[in-house]
């Protein structure tokens, strides 16, 4: 068995009792954050396995650091992206469940990705652990606030279902790419990438308090 | 050279697009989270976003992004945001609105012809069909749609403005936009650069054409 799956069993095992003994919205919490769990396992084996066939069959030559920056978000992103999007298509939810669910995904992605990275290597140095933390973590939760806010802009128009979101699941992308690209580096981009996602975070609450975003239900 | 005056480039699109996404956020959570705004603000945003990718990749790598890329897809992502909105304009008509619209439609699919062919020359000129093809089917929609509702809407009055400016701004977009693509496979770096500062200015005076019919 591999070690990723290792991890997301001892995650996922006590999160799953959890499921049937809460209900209502900490449930539906717990179940989302579980397919996030889920989403960052699998992309793991899916990116890999793209990158490889791709180099493979010579379609392109990808390095692993061009992997990261232009495989690797689009690969995170969808897989993040499906259980919100068959969310809104099944359960037709209210605006605000939108935003819970795709947090709750991408909350759970965060939490086995940087599980996974601190088990291999290493808790040693409280500082790389501190900007782990609040740096690619609090990325994947800017990323699902994108898809779950920019849902919420087409929410109940089933004309631009479609396009609105492809839409809003390349701008999540996007930022991810950005991300990477950014701590792919050294230096002061290193630093720039690392502060990036704080910075987002801070602006998306300041438009959030300042005014009613969500629009009308 | 080149480097300098495309980073030069990037930096003042980068600077319109924030402006203009700016302006679009505010109007959205100033008028209730208008839909409309909602979305043009995510266009904005999304092309801002795509910019940023290509900027960092130019300083960061010392390379441009060629091939398909993360930023390629933030571009289309922008433009799935202008075509809902267009989208979004079209599912609000009515029955006689569709009817007056039939003999338009004709008329509209002019503008992904015309689209088509450039598109055609692009690729003959610069190859990378498979982006290109992304580029040209997601475009045409947009400028079928675009050009239908320029058509529709009417001159407007004072009290009630039309859209027909926003719309008109949009489709001089998109032709700023194709014609950068043909420019940058013949190699004509100072005219790419005026069609790219040209593109920004649009930009603005498409929130600002939006933003009067929504005032009124």
């Amino acid at each position: 068995m591999i070690y990723s799956v290792n991890i997301f069993i001892c995650l996922a095992a006590p999160l799953m009792i959890a499921l049937f003994l809460i209900k209502g919205e900490t449930q539906r919490f717990i179940g989302f954050f579980i397919l996030g769990l889920l989403a960052c396992l699998l992309s793991g084996y899916v990116g890999g396995f793209i990158a490889s066939a791709a180099t493979q069959n010579g379609y392109v030559s990808m390095t692993a650091a061009q992997s990261t920056i232009r495989l690797t978000p689009v690969c995170e992103e969808i897989l993040k992206a499906l259980p919100v999007f068959l969310y809104v298509a099944v359960f037709q939810p209210k605006r605000s469940g939108i935003v819970t669910v795709a947090l709750a995904v991408g909350l759970g992605f965060a939490t086995m990705e940087n599980t996974s990275y601190i088990m291999n290597y290493g808790v040693s140095q409280v500082l790389f652990v501190l900007t782990r933390g609040f740096a690619s973590g609090v990325m994947h939760a800017i990323c699902a606030a994108i898809l779950g806010y920019g849902l919420t802009f087409i929410y109940k128009r089933e004309r631009v279902a479609f396009t609105g979101s492809f839409a809003v699941l390349c701008a999540a992308t996007t930022f991810h790419g950005i991300y990477n690209l950014l701590v792919s580096s050294s230096g002061l981009w290193l630093m720039a990438g690392y502060a990036l996602p704080l910075l987002t975070a801070a602006t998306l609450l300041i438009v959030r308090h300042n005014g009613k975003i969500y629009g009308r239900e | 050279m080149i480097e300098t005056i495309d980073l030069i480039n990037q930096f003042i699109q980068l600077g319109c697009m924030a402006v203009a996404t700016v302006l679009a956020t505010r109007h959205a959570i100033r008028n209730d989270g208008e839909w409309f705004f909602q979305l043009l603000a995510g266009a904005f945003g999304c092309y801002f976003l795509g910019d940023l990718f290509y900027t960092l990749h130019l300083l960061i790598l010392s390379d441009y992004a060629v091939g398909f890329s993360v930023a390629d897809l933030s571009y289309l992502g922008s433009y799935c945001f202008l075509l809902s909105i267009s989208l979004g304009l079209t599912g609000e008509w009515t029955d006689s609105d569709k009817r007056v619209a039939k003999p338009y439609r004709r008329v509209a699919l002019t503008a992904p012809l015309i689209i088509l062919l450039l598109h055609v020359a692009y690729v003959y000129l610069a190859g990378n069909p498979v982006n290109n093809a992304l580029f040209c089917i997601l475009l045409s929609f947009l400028a079928y749609y675009t050009l239908l509702l320029f058509l529709m809407s009417g001159k407007g009055t004072e009290n009630e403005p039309s859209l027909r400016g926003y719309h008109g701004m949009v489709l001089f977009f998109l032709f700023v936009e194709n014609m950068m693509f043909l420019i940058s496979s013949l190699g004509f770096g100072i005219l790419f650069l005026a069609f790219d500062i040209m593109m920004s200015v649009t930009v603005l005076l498409m929130v600002r054409a939006a933003r009067k019919v929504v005032a009124a």
